[in-house]
This record gives C-alpha cells, structure tokens and sequence, in this order.
C-alpha cells in the first residue's frame, strides 16, 4: 500500500480511535482468553503426562494371593515383552494424627531392597527406605492430615490394631491425585511396617511394565496378552494370579477430567473470539457505512475495488495484530498462571514452563486470522459498493417496515411519536437488529449456560448426596454378621437408623482368562464393587436410566451402575448379561436394570439373599450404613466416632468409615475446577457481549448522523434525540434477553449432558440460573442504556450543518 | 501529458448514441433518458440544464460511467464506455473523467493536497515523488496553494470546490464533469468556479456541468436543456474559440 493510503489509514484510525479502541479490547480480550487457555492446556498436557510417566508406573498389576517371591519375579522378567517386574503389596489402612478424624490411607509397601524401578515416587524429605515404624507420606498427605515429617501418626491396618508410626518424610507421587482432592492420604513403607501392623509381610502384587525394547508399552491390548501370558506362567510355576488391573496406559487418573476442562475452556474462549471478530465485523461494517461517500469519492477518481478493500483489511489486520500483541504476552502469563493452578490441583511439578510454537501459532492465527475472515464479509460488501450507490446514501435504509409491524406501529397510541421513532428505528435496518441482538444473544446464552452449568455440576454433587440417604458409611475388612453389626449401630447414641449391605471387589470375568480390571494402583480410580443392599433399604435410590431396580425375589438379576458398561464391560446393556468373578468365582447374571449414580465407584447390585447364595454367607455383611439423628458435620463426626469405638471394641476391622461431608468434599474437589472455569468463561463471554453492544449502539447512531441533523432542522432537541436512541438501545437489549434466556435452555442441556458425559460419563441435573439471568438482565439493559446514552450524547453535540454534510 | 483536443480519429470526445436509462419500480418502469443522442467536442464548456428530474444527472451518471445505460452507447474519449466492467470502468474512470460534485466529496482524514495526490497514487499515473509537486501546481492554478497542507474542514466552501477541481485535474483527464458544482456556493464565489472551468475549456479540456443555473452564457460554450429525458433545445452560446479568448 501507498504511503498516501497508508497516512489515510492512520487518520482513520486515529479519527475512530474510541471505537478501534473499542474493537482492538474485545479482540485483545478474547485472544487473552485463547492463548491463556492453550498455554495452560499445552503445560499441563505435556506435564501430566511427564509427572505420571516419571513414576514409571506399571503396565499391569497381578493380583498373586499367594505372594510373590523372587523365583517368581524373575520369571516374570524373563517373560518375553516384560521389560521390569517388582513385587508390591497395597494396604486398605487408617490414619489420624493425634485424636483427630481417621482419615483414609492407602498404604504402598515394597521390599527394603526393592531398587524402585517401577512406580517410583520422588523423596523431597527424609530418605527411602524409612526407618522401621515410620512410613513416608505422599507430600498432599501432610497438609490433609495436618501433619509434618517427624510427627507420630495412628496407622490401623484393615482388620488390624492401630499403631503408632512415625512420619519420616514426604514423597511426590505423579501418579495420584491429590490427598484433598480424593480425601485419601497415601503412604509410601517396607514390609517391616506391614508387619508392625498386623498384616503378614507377603507382598501380594506382581508389578510388570510392558514393552519393546526400553519403552513401555502404550497398547492395552499388547499389554493385555502380555500380562495374561504372565499371569498363566505365574499359574505354573503354583502361584496363581487371583486377577490383572490394567490402568489405561499412560494416563494420569484425572487426565480426562483436565482433558475436559481444557475442551470447556478452549470452546468458550472461541466462542469468545468468535463473538469479537463479529463484533469486529460489525463495528468495521459500521465505519465503513460512516466512510460510504469517501469510498464513493474515491472510486469516482479512479479507486478501484480491490484498492479499497485493500485498505479497509489492511485498517482490520492492525486492530487485529495490535490486540494479538497486546494479548499474546499477558494471555502467555496467564496461561502460565492457570497452569499452575492446575499443576496444583492436580499434584503435578511443572518442570519448565516452555510453550510449543503451535500456541503461539494458534494464538496468532485466532487473534488475526478469524477476525479478517470474519469482517472480510461487510468490508467486501462496503468496497464493492458503487459511486451511483455511495453518492445516493443519505445515511438512511429505504427500507420500510411492511406489514403488521408497520401497522402496529402507525396505530400505536401511548408512546410517543419519538419512541414510536425508536421502535421503527429498531426493526428499519433489520439486518443490523438481528446482529446485534445475535451477538448480545448469543453472548448472554453462553453466559447464562456457563453460569447454568458451573450450577449444574454443584447440583450434580447435591444429588449425589441428596440421593444417599444415610450420614455415615463404614467399610469393614471382612464380613460380620449383618444382624449384629445393625443392633451394635443403633445401640450408639445419635444413630436413628442403620443397615448393613454386603460389598466386595469384584472384577469382570471373561471365560478362559484372567479376571482384568482397568483400575489405578491407588484402587480406587476406575474400580469396581458389588454391592447388595438389604431388600427394603431406604437408605439409597438411584435414578433409574434404564431397566427396573431389583426385586426382594430375583435370583440371577443385578443392576448396575452407568459406570459398569462405560468403562468395566463396554456394550453391557440392559436384557444382556455380565459375569463377575465375586469371592474368586465367576458368576453371571441378568442385567434388569441401569442406575445413575455419581461419587462411587463401578458398582453392581445384587439382592441380599442372591449375594449370600454368590458368597456362601448368607446374613454377612461388610459394609454398614447409618443415619444420625444430626446432620451437620460436627454431629455426624461425632457419632462416627463413637460408632467407631463401638465397632472397634466388639472385634469389629474397620477399613474405612467416613461421613458424608467427605464424600461432598472429595466431590466438590472434582467438579469446583470445571465450575470455576465455567464462571471465568461466563464473565469473559459477558464483557465481550457488552462491548458489543456498546460498539452496536454507537455504530447504529454514527450511521443516523444525518437523520438526526434533519430532526434537529425540524425542531427535535437533543433529549429528544437521547430518548429515540435510549428507547433503541434498551429495547434491543431486552430482545437479546430474550434470545439469550431461550438460548441457553437447550444449550445449558447439551452441553451440560456433553461435558458431564466426558468428565465422569454422567448427565448433569438441568439447572437454570436465576441470579444468573438477574445478573445478566441488569448488566444488558444498564450497560444498553449507558451505552446509547453515551452515543447519543455525541450525536446530539454534531451540529447541524456537520450532520448535514458529513461525509 | 495533455489533453487530446480530439482524439486520433477526429471523432468527438463525448459521443453518446441513443442513449437511454430506465429505471424498474414497483409502480412500472420510469425512463429517466430516453434515447438521446450527443456529441462534444474537445475544448467545449457544456452547461446541461433543466428542471428536477429531467434526466441532467442520469447523463452525467452514464457518461461518467456511474451508472449504466439501458440502451445506447456511449464513446468517451475514445472509449466505449459502456462496454467497460468492474475494476476496467475505475481505472478508467480515474484516467480519463475528473468528476465534481455538488458537495465537493474531499476525503475528511487528508490534507488538501493529499486530496489532489489521491487519484494519481489510486491510478499510478505520476511517478509517487512527483506527485506533491504536481499536487501544489494545481493548486496554484485554482488559487488555493497556501491551503495545501490544511484539512477540507478548515476550508470555506469555495476553496473545498476548488480542491475538488484540483483533484479532478490530478490526472490529466480529458473529460471535466461536473454535477451541480455550485449548488453549494454563494453567487460570487459560484462565479469564480464557472470561470475556472471555462478557463479550461480554453485550454483544451472538454467540461460537461450539470445544472439548475439557466444562465450560463458567460462562461459555457453550449447550453444544452433536457426535459422528460430528452434534450429539447442544444444552443450554442459562444463559439470555442470565443471561449478561448474570453
């Protein structure tokens, strides 16, 4: 371009700074958003794969009763695809500091010699192995539980005595989710602990990792057939393996819970984006109406299409490329920032903040590329426009209202005849109208439906909760007496109701293989129970997603939890049937029935008397469900704790026993960073909604400007111009309101169901925020008559004469 | 470069052969010309006149290839004008028609002479370092090169005028046309435009102005008056060469 068009440009810009402003912040804001959200995605991709595989974690684990001795772990080394074997045992155990709360520990234990080549965890205080009675804590632990390296702890092995231990140091594991986050401490010890509490010193798990060469394996296929191929020689050689867990190769436990808070924000910062690139394309759009006579000026002299498309792309690239660098480094910062935040969340250690160059690719190419192809639509519309077209604008569309509208408005009475003005106004340029309350629309429905869903996962975790009907739940390490456990529970003061159901691990069993669960060491991600809950419990109902609960007379039948066909047996459905191994023998059933459930695990129901016949203990059971006479927290801490005792002093093994409370702790702990990302993304798509109306409402009077000049000959004052834009301005607000409130029903539905189902494979509930829509409502009409006040103040400050001629 | 005073056939440098303009409405189709035919010779100052809606700025719209003809021809400076598309009508438009208009139509972020450089640089016609210099020259020769380097709003309406005829010179075209260029200016200063443009006339451009002024006779060598899209009286009022003198 010309020096002379290129001094042009700039007196433009610099004549329309207020509204390049305008522009250059929506499309700096959002690219913001872009690049913050890529930053953080790219860190935390690339670290929670690097924290997880830093642990070298197994491919498979073997369940081997029998224990693995060092005969049979060089075996497994010597098996063809098995690149390293270690032995490990992992303890279902308890933990309270002082007289506080028992709290959950999972207990990881391996031999003094064991060289730690496999799940390898990083020491950052104290040493491995710990000293006889001490045990090392996973670094998250020590805030949890409120305590620090050398402090003495309580440990109670499932079915063990509690003993005293020591706390002698602090490990990272990359490969478990935050003690908070789970409400599970995890502890890191030798067999000598096992044996100080109780548990014979046999480690019961063989650990392999799968692969070629030097690399571990990503397949879960090839690591499949290796394991089973392990598993039959381990049989052989009289040391059967009981069954296989298979964690899905190299991924972290809550990958895909921050692959999904990475899609949420990446969409919305689009959606972003894209709303500022229309609302780029409007404002352009709207300049280039106010600059109709000089395009028709210069085209008469010899400008041609090309030239002047030229220049007014070249005046939307610098907006474009002054927001991306004005972006491009705070949203770098920002996204370094929510990195850390979720490296946090997530127990990861970011080893180097470094960002791939697609970022910046992708950054650049949003934040300049989709704003150009976006105005590219009214800029050639503007440049094509003709002399004979340019000469005869007078700033005012010929179109006129036809039909009914025209008709209501012409018998109209009440309003004025100037807001009779306004409402024409609103519906003459029907083109500018629908954009406007599109943009404002669909900014508010992405509001509406991130502020509906961030309430849709809070809801999510009320039912969870709403829907268990007991205080306390107490796991035991065997079964006991159903009867017993029941009238020893109601026996302790502020217990009002009590059950005891039959609970034990299973797996799914496929005929001539080894059982294999897609499970975490930690046992608890991705795992799986059978539950039977007594014929007439009251305390659980489950929403029904298909099929029927179970009947008191069903034999064969089991209902399940979604979970069950979404991750342990794909394609399960209801009239199909499932075998499970329980208690070491398959079984298999019909499934009558799928239940909704969130909080738990993989979960299969079976009646009670079905479970005694599947068990062969027929009035057992291993769980103990109570509901206290309280139910706030305190209340219900203190009658677990007098339960506890109570249990503890009849001979009773308690493997885990908690409160409700911390099962909403660990939930709230799961969904709050897709609700807080959810409400970040509400605010960001709001200021961009309201710049654009803002940027609307001022293109729609620079346009009149003329108009006005002739109502000001005939007569019109200044406040009454004020009113026809005002009454525009707040009418197309409250349209968009409309738009937005009906939009963000279906919306909120979809992409509530589409990111529920991705996070945890579960709908969210339906929740339509009011404060929301209150919040909203009053950020768009006060924000719509802020907005056209301030364009009408500037309309009706230009002479006469100025909007008479202007060019 | 000069104007040709015709071109290299001897044929008129305005030629427009049954040229028509309808225009569809839902109400029918309105002719606004209605087949008129017209030649020009270099050199000529031709005032066009007539009442509101007989067809004055319709002409002036196709000749300067704004619009397009709905039958007829029209050869302009050797061209067929109508035959001219998009981006070829432009160029043309901005190498061979200086165009006036009644509200001057100066570009509101440039200075004057960045005004007058404007065509030259959006046709490529003067090398880029010559073209303020030839910028001021034009303005001396409409008598406003002390405002050069002011903005059009700092200018009163007759000098706005005068830049707008600068500007119209930049490239040397053959053909001035002018649509109601004093429609905006008081009579003294309308005056010294209309002289301006005869002084063109003189040196050899042809100037085709479109007008509601009935007396033009001072200064136009050919009064021309339409009425209902058709020329009802062609007279002329002075010969070229009186114009010349004068």
């Amino acid at each position: 371009m010309t020096r002379l068009r290129l001094r042009k440009l700039g007196r433009d810009l610099w004549a329309t700074r207020s509204r390049v402003a305008m522009m250059t912040v929506a499309i700096a804001v959002s690219v913001l958003a872009v690049t913050a959200f890529l930053t953080a995605r790219a860190i935390i991709g690339r670290e929670i794969t690097r924290n997880y595989q830093a642990t070298h974690p197994a491919s498979a684990t073997l369940h081997v009763p029998g224990g693995v001795d060092t005969a049979t772990l060089a075996a497994a080394r010597a098996e063809p695809g098995v690149l390293d074997a270690t032995a490990r045992s992992t303890i279902q155990a308890r933990i309270r500091v002082g007289d506080g709360p028992w709290r959950t520990l999972v207990l990881f234990a391996s031999d003094p010699a064991d060289p730690q080549r496999i799940a390898t965890v990083a020491v950052e205080t104290g040493s491995w192995p710990p000293l006889k009675g001490s045990l090392l804590l996973e670094r998250t632990a020590l805030g949890f539980l409120g305590v620090s390296t050398g402090r003495r702890v309580t440990v109670e092995a499932s079915g063990g005595a509690p003993t005293p231990m020591t706390v002698a140091g602090s490990v990272h594991d990359g490969g478990v989710a935050p003690a908070g986050q789970e409400q599970t401490a995890y502890g890191y010890a030798t067999t000598t602990a096992l044996a100080l509490l109780g548990r014979p010193q046999t480690l019961d798990q063989l650990r392999i990792v799968v692969g070629d060469h030097s690399t571990a394996s990503t397949s879960s296929s090839v690591i499949d057939r290796t394991a089973q191929r392990v598993a039959a020689r381990m049989k052989a050689l009289g040391h059967p393996v009981g069954s296989i867990d298979i964690p899905p190769p190299g991924r972290h436990p809550h990958q895909g819970q921050m692959v999904m808070v990475g899609f949420v924000l990446l969409a919305f910062g689009l959606m972003a984006l894209l709303l500022a690139s229309i609302l780029v394309a409007t404002m352009l759009g709207g300049m280039l109406t106010a600059q109709i006579r000089q395009i028709g000026a210069m085209k008469a002299v010899g400008a041609r299409t090309g030239q002047i498309l030229q220049m007014y792309l070249a005046l939307a690239a610098v907006i474009a490329l002054t927001a991306t660098a004005l972006a491009l480094a705070p949203g770098l910062a920002l996204g370094r920032a929510l990195a850390g935040q979720g490296a946090r969340l997530l127990n990861l250690d970011i080893a180097g903040e470094s960002v791939p160059a697609w970022v910046y690719a992708v950054a650049l190419g949003a934040g300049v590329g989709l704003p150009l192809l976006v105005a590219l639509v009214p800029l050639l519309r503007g440049s094509r426009i003709t002399v004979r077209q340019a000469i005869d604008d007078h700033g005012a569309d010929p179109a006129v209202l036809g039909g009914f509208l025209e008709r209501f408005l012409t018998r109209l009475r009440g309003p004025s005849r100037i807001q009779v003005m306004a409402l024409r106004n609103m519906f003459r340029r029907r083109g500018r109208l629908v954009l406007s309350v599109g943009l404002l629309g669909v900014a508010g429905a992405m509001f509406l439906t991130g502020l509906n869903t961030a309430g849709g996962w809070s809801s999510l975790v009320a039912q969870s909760i709403s829907r268990r009907d007991y205080d306390i739940e107490v796991r035991l390490d065997k079964a006991y007496p159903a009867d017993g456990l029941v009238a020893l529970a109601r026996s302790t003061r502020g217990v009002v109701a009590a059950e005891a159901w039959g609970r034990t691990a299973a797996t799914v069993h496929t005929a001539g293989r080894v059982d294999v669960a897609h499970v975490y060491p930690d046992e608890a991600h991705d795992s799986f129970t059978v539950m039977a809950p007594p014929a007439d419990t009251r305390l659980m109902h489950l929403p029904l997603m298909a099929g029927r609960w179970l009947r008191p007379e069903d034999t064969g039948a089991v209902v399940l939890n979604n979970l069950v066909p979404a991750q342990q047996a794909p394609g399960t459905t209801v009239g199909g049937t499932v075998t499970v191994t329980i208690a070491g023998r398959p079984v298999t059933r019909r499934v009558v029935g799928i239940v909704s459930d969130f909080g738990t695990l993989g979960a299969a129901y079976l009646t009670d008397r079905d479970y005694a016949a599947v068990t062969g203990a027929p009035g057992q059971a291993e769980l103990l469900r109570v509901v206290t006479d309280r139910h706030d927290p305190a209340s219900r801490q203190a009658v677990l704790d007098r339960l506890d005792d109570a249990l503890t002093r009849s001979g009773t093994g308690i493997q885990q026993a908690t409160t409700i409370d911390t099962l909403r702790v660990a939930l709230d702990g799961h969904v709050l960073v897709l609700a807080d990302a959810l409400i970040a993304l509400a605010v960001v798509m709001g200021f961009v909604g309201l710049l654009g109306l803002a940027s609307a409402l001022s293109t729609g009077v620079l346009e009149r400007t003329r108009e006005f000049g002739v109502l000001r000959t005939l007569g019109a004052t200044a406040s009454a111009i004020r009113t026809v834009v005002v009454t525009e301005g707040v009418l197309t607000a409250a349209l968009s309101l409309l738009f937005a409130t009906v939009a963000a029903l279906p919306l909120t539905g979809v992409f509530g169901n589409f990111i529920g189902n991705q996070a945890f494979r579960q709908n969210l509930p339906f929740e339509f925020s009011f404060p929301a829509l209150a919040l909203w409502s009053l950020l768009t009409l006060a924000g719509a008559a802020a907005a056209s006040a301030a364009a009408a103040r500037r309309a009706s400050l230009t002479t006469v004469r100025e909007a008479l001629v202007s060019l | 470069m000069s104007p040709p005073m015709e071109n290299s056939a001897g044929e008129p440098v305005i030629l427009a052969r049954g040229l028509g303009k309808t225009y569809p409405l839902p109400s029918g189709e309105v002719t606004a010309l209605g087949g008129i035919d017209l030649q020009v010779a270099s050199g000529e100052f031709v005032a066009v006149v007539g009442r509101s809606g007989s067809g004055k700025t319709t002409l002036l719209n196709l000749l300067a290839g704004i619009d397009r003809p709905t039958a007829g021809e029209i050869v302009l400076a050797g061209t067929p004008v109508h035959t001219l598309k998009g981006s070829q009508l432009a160029a043309w438009r901005g190498r061979c028609i200086g165009l006036v208009f009644q509200f001057f139509q100066l570009l509101p972020t440039l200075t004057v002479a960045e005004n007058v450089m404007l065509p030259m640089d959006l046709c490529d016609t003067f090398p880029a370092r010559h073209r303020r210099a030839r910028a001021l020259e034009l303005l001396t020769e409409v008598g406003i090169r002390e405002q050069a380097d002011k903005l059009p709003s700092a200018l009163s309406g007759g000098q706005q005028q005068r830049a707008a005829i600068a500007r119209a010179l930049a490239n040397e075209p053959p053909v001035l046309l002018a649509d109601e260029p004093t429609g905006n200016l008081d009579s003294a200063t309308s005056d010294s435009v209309l002289d301006l443009f005869a002084h063109m006339a003189a040196d050899g451009r042809t100037v085709l102005m479109v007008t509601h002024e009935r007396d033009l006779s001072r200064h136009a060598t050919r009064q021309i008056t339409l009425a209902d899209g058709l020329i009802s009286k062609d007279t002329t009022t002075r010969s070229v060469r009186q114009g010349v003198a004068s």
